[in-house]
């Protein structure tokens, strides 16, 4: 089996929300419901110099999370319907809507918030990494839709190789569940004002 | 994986069975739409490799079908999957390499969204009448028959009363089909500029001539820099798709270029890179642009040979004619000049609220650089004091020299490419208009209002000394300009909704917008991936030559026509059908564009190529601009009259001492000097503490948009605030709040943002102003032109939208 995972370079994102767009419009979800989101990473403070002149260590970047298809997706295992399956070519991680009884166990175990309550279908389903589209040999609809080629999808052995193992970035989490991520950093996530950093932009990725 | 099939194919349904919603109940439509995509896609589809029939019987019903977003000027290829008809999704350029660099037209997020916006339950289904007041929304629906009927005798009642001039055509994404229409019967009053750019258009043709301002080096020439230096830009907000100046940024910055980003907000085109940001007031680049001279000037960097040989004003030696004296650009910078002040970075700190030291680095950055690629949006233009600040802004590459070299470029906006092809319906040849009148697109209110007292030298009318008629008849294509985008919509509405000034309003529009809750006939319009078209790319795409081949996706909905096609009828009942159509369908109309484009580039496909292809896209060799002008100016002169630069404008002198001004923060300069303008940052008051300013926003294009609701959530309209100024009023992230001046009020969530300049609010441009107009007027939409000022600009006399005082309390 081939283990996918997501590449995220946030030294090209610009935050325009694109992936995320074209994840609903392919996914076909509303408003409320989102596969994949952008988190608005802000910070840095002000400072007044002599007359009215201004100074700054501010800065933003952003970061664009879909599910990691984990090795131990905590997901996986609290369903009690065994109904979150992986993929055997492809390593993606699925809800089975025929299996899923809606108990929205995962929704709460998600470490990274990725099940979501479709309210509007009434049925609880992720980022399933486009299996479909990968099943053709395509990419996810994201990674194809990406102005700046900020994303990718592809052997998790293969990125490693290209572009490290970070997996982490504020404000994700600490990785406790094995995500299948490799993160290219921008300079601002490494920079020493980013530990002052907020979600900006809450009401737009809850 | 059996378990796997059983869900996605549930996944599946429960998918398609949701996107049916908007056709429900048009089974008529429905069946027609069938047809259609049927006998195009079977044609087409083979041209998007794989993307049809995978086994499963669902899909080999699906068709996919080449069309574009042309919403912004970054036009993006859009792939419309159908199943049965009806729009599933969209994929966007997926043909030739994805690799980063290069070229692949991808929409961004809006052009992902189109099926939002094609199925807005919002869209105009008939033509109808409006019943209320003016402005109320209400109408009756009537017939195409008695829609033509009543535009046919409005129009002839116009002309036969009031005269040809009466009839004013703004800009807009139908406007030619109009302009046919209209100069076949006399014509009509046009307009020359645009709310996108108007000071820039009107101005930095006196410093470069005409088409210089436009056709710099494209931003990728910036590779050949050590410094990209942008003043109000933000390419990754504006054109965003994936070949537009923003991926190409992306690319210079990954080539080892350094990047300096001026503007009152971090903005996302430095998202992940913080230090290239340098914060100003808004309103103050011509303070900064002035300074960076001054240091360019004292410090040696000069490019004393460049001046003398291509520019006129630069000092004493390079003076026009008849120009005073000490009225070059070097005594204005070096304080010889008119105000006796040296232009120090000390003297425009306090002006920019940019350290000393940082001017100083920056003119030094520049000054050093082995070529440095100085660009400008135009956020920076779009002011009072707009046609200053714009060629001001050009002064920083040309005093430094950083022109007509490799890497360089011209201080104006990074280069527009070249459309191949006119395009269908935006090329559609209008003939002459008999009327050579034109007033300022940012008049038109004023020239409803006061009418016969719009003067040349006071208004900007052009081809004429002053305007003989007030205007009695707006027609208005697909524009969203008549309220949501011009300025004071407060002031705008009690305007319009007199019907004995303005006596009849047409609108034709794919949705209700606020501006065609106006008309007083309102037409249901096609969208564009309901009619086949064509384009050729332009803004944005610079490095390349590109069409799309726009074929039909669905049918249009219920009663809405194709424009050029309704306007036929209104031709025949003046018996101009055969003038207007000359025998044409649209379809032919859109070969015949095209053919003419391959006359003349044999290099094109044939037409049919072309559908099959979908996009056609042919890279261009990347170079400087410029480079034979500096070699040689007298062989290869610019449009200027003196074929030269022209820092100092002998034209705008005469302006400046002819134009008649109200106020006296309006200026005309015949050299680019800083002035605050009407309404800057130095009126602000203890009433009115903060600058307000605009910018384009990533969820909306304009106002093209803002009603997808998917977009609005992940797009809030919020007022951008700096903590310390938020500290004080007790504002915190997300509370909601009201924004005031003199002119109206808008109520909206605080974006609580150390990215933001003290002092300073900012609210996207383009939401939809939503107030009960009836009522109290608070603009629930958050829309920025309920604060605006329609106080036009000196020279351009165009939208300040940029620059206006405000206040800001938590509601």
């Amino acid at each position: 089996m081939t283990q996918n995972g997501f590449y995220f370079d946030s030294s090209r994102c610009t935050g325009c929300k694109t992936c995320e767009l074209a994840c609903k419009d392919y996914k076909d979800l509303g408003p409320e419901t989102l596969f994949r989101k952008i988190y608005d990473f802000e910070g840095g403070t002000w400072t007044q110099g002599e007359g009215s002149v201004w100074t700054t260590d501010s800065f933003v970047y952003h970061v664009s999370a879909a599910c990691n298809h984990c090795v131990a997706p905590a997901c996986q295992m609290v369903c009690p319907a065994e109904a979150i399956l992986r993929d055997e070519d492809t390593g993606l991680v699925y809800i089975d809507l025929e299996l899923c009884i809606n108990c929205e166990l995962c929704v709460t175990a998600c470490p990274y918030s990725v099940p979501k309550m479709d309210i509007e279908r009434g049925i609880v389903n992720k980022c399933d990494g486009c299996l479909e589209r990968v099943t053709e040999g395509k990419k996810p609809i994201c990674v194809e839709a990406c102005p700046l080629r900020a994303l990718d999808l592809d052997d998790i052995a293969t990125l490693r190789s290209s572009y490290g193992d970070v997996d982490f970035i504020p404000p994700l989490p600490e990785p406790s569940t094995g995500p299948n991520l490799v993160i290219s950093s921008a300079p601002a996530a490494t920079s020493p004002a980013s530990a002052s950093g907020f979600v900006a932009n809450m009401k737009e990725v809850a | 994986m059996s378990h796997k099939k059983i869900g996605r194919s549930k996944e599946k349904e429960v998918r398609e069975l949701t996107r049916r919603s908007f056709v429900k109940g048009s089974a008529l439509t429905a069946a027609a739409a069938v047809a259609s995509a049927g006998a195009v896609g079977s044609l087409y589809a083979c041209a998007n490799d794989g993307a049809t029939g995978s086994g499963e019987s669902l899909e080999n019903a699906e068709q996919v079908i080449w069309s574009y977003c042309e919403r912004c000027g970054a036009i993006c290829a859009l792939q419309y999957h159908t199943l049965d008809g009806e729009i599933t999704y969209v994929e966007s350029d997926n043909t030739g390499s994805p690799e980063f660099g290069d070229l692949q037209l991808r929409a961004c997020l809006k052009g992902r969204s189109s099926r939002r916006m094609i199925n807005d339950p919002d869209r105009l289904k008939y033509p109808m009448k409006r019943v209320g007041k003016r402005g109320d929304g209400e109408f009756e629906q009537i017939t195409w028959d008695e829609a033509i009927e009543l535009l046919a005798e409005k129009l002839k009642y116009t002309i036969d009363t009031y005269g040809n001039e009466a009839i004013y055509v703004g800009y807009g994404v139908r406007t030619r089909a109009i302009g046919r229409l209209l100069n076949a019967l006399g014509g009509y009053l046009s307009c020359y500029g645009n709310y996108s750019v108007a000071q820039l258009s009107g101005a930095l043709p006196y410093t470069y001539g005409a088409s210089v301002p436009f056709a710099g080096s494209p931003m990728r020439e910036a590779a050949n820099a050590d410094l990209v230096v942008m003043f109000g830009n933000n390419p990754c907000g504006t054109g965003m798709g994936g070949a537009g100046a923003g991926y190409d940024l992306a690319w210079v910055r990954a080539s080892g270029t350094k990047i300096v980003n001026i503007d009152y907000r971090l903005n996302d085109t430095s998202a992940g890179f913080p230090d290239e940001w340098i914060p100003i007031r808004p309103g103050t680049d011509a303070a900064l642009a002035s300074a960076l001279c001054y240091v360019f000037i004292a410090e040696g960097f000069a490019d004393e040979e460049f001046l003398q040989k291509c520019c006129i004003g630069y000092d004493e030696q390079t003076m026009p004619e008849g120009a005073p004296q000490n009225s070059s650009y070097k005594d204005y910078i070096m304080g010889t000049g008119y105000d006796g002040v040296a232009k120090t970075p000390e003297w425009a700190s306090p002006i920019t609220q940019i350290p000393v030291e940082r001017i100083y680095e920056l003119a030094r950055e520049i000054g050093n650089a082995k070529a440095a690629y100085i660009c400008q949006g135009w956020g920076s233009q779009r002011h009072s004091n707009g046609e200053n600040t714009c060629r001001a802004i050009a002064m920083v590459p040309i005093i430094s020299g950083n022109i007509g070299r490799p890497g360089t470029h011209t201080g104006s906006r990074e280069r527009d490419g070249i459309s191949p092809v006119a395009g269908y319906p935006s090329g559609i040849p209008t003939g002459d208009n008999p009327v050579k009148t034109q007033i300022s697109f940012f008049s038109w209110f004023d020239a409803i209002d006061r009418g016969a007292e719009l003067t040349a030298l006071h208004d900007g009318v052009r081809g004429k000394d002053k305007l003989d008629t007030g205007i009695k008849f707006i027609w208005a294509p697909g524009a969203n300009w008549l309220i949501n985008q011009n300025s004071d919509i407060n002031r705008t509405h009690d305007i319009l909704i007199d019907e004995s000034k303005c006596e009849f309003l047409v609108l034709s529009e794919i949705i209700m917008t606020e501006s065609a809750k106006y008309a007083d006939l309102l037409l249901p319009e096609t969208y564009l991936a309901e009619i086949e078209t064509i384009t050729g790319m332009y803004a944005g795409f610079q490095y390349y030559k590109g069409i799309v081949f726009g074929q039909q996706v669905a049918e249009p909905p219920f009663e809405s026509r194709s424009f050029f096609d309704a306007l036929a009828d209104v031709a025949e009942k003046f018996d101009l059908r055969e003038d207007y159509t000359e025998g044409k369908t649209s379809s032919e109309w859109v070969r015949q564009i095209y053919e003419e484009a391959r006359e003349k580039d044999p290099e094109l496909p044939t037409y049919d190529e072309g559908v099959a292809m979908g996009v056609y896209k042919q890279e261009l060799p990347i170079s400087a601009a410029l480079t034979d002008f500096r070699e040689d100016p007298d062989a290869n002169p610019i449009d200027t009259p003196s074929g030269k630069i022209e820092i100092y404008s002998s034209r705008l002198a005469e302006m400046a001492a002819s134009w008649e001004f109200d106020d006296p923060a309006d200026i005309i300069t015949p050299i680019p000097v800083y002035a605050p303008g009407y309404e800057s940052y130095e009126s602000t008051s203890e009433e009115f503490p903060f600058v307000l300013s605009g910018f384009h926003f990533k969820g909306r294009a304009n106002s093209s948009f803002g009603t997808v609701d998917v977009l609005k959530q992940s797009n809030r309209q919020q007022v951008w605030i700096n903590p310390l100024d938020a500290e004080t009023r007790g504002i915190q992230n997300g509370d909601v709040t009201r924004v005031s001046n003199a002119r109206g009020t808008v109520e909206i969530e605080a974006k609580v943002t150390p990215r933001i300049l003290p002092g300073c609010l900012a609210i996207s441009q383009g939401a939809w102003h939503a107030a009960d107009m009836n009522g109290d007027k608070v603009d629930k939409g958050g829309n920025i032109n309920t604060l605006t000022s329609h106080h036009p600009s000196p020279l351009a006399k165009a939208n300040p939208q940029h620059n206006t005082i405000a206040t800001i309390v938590k509601v």
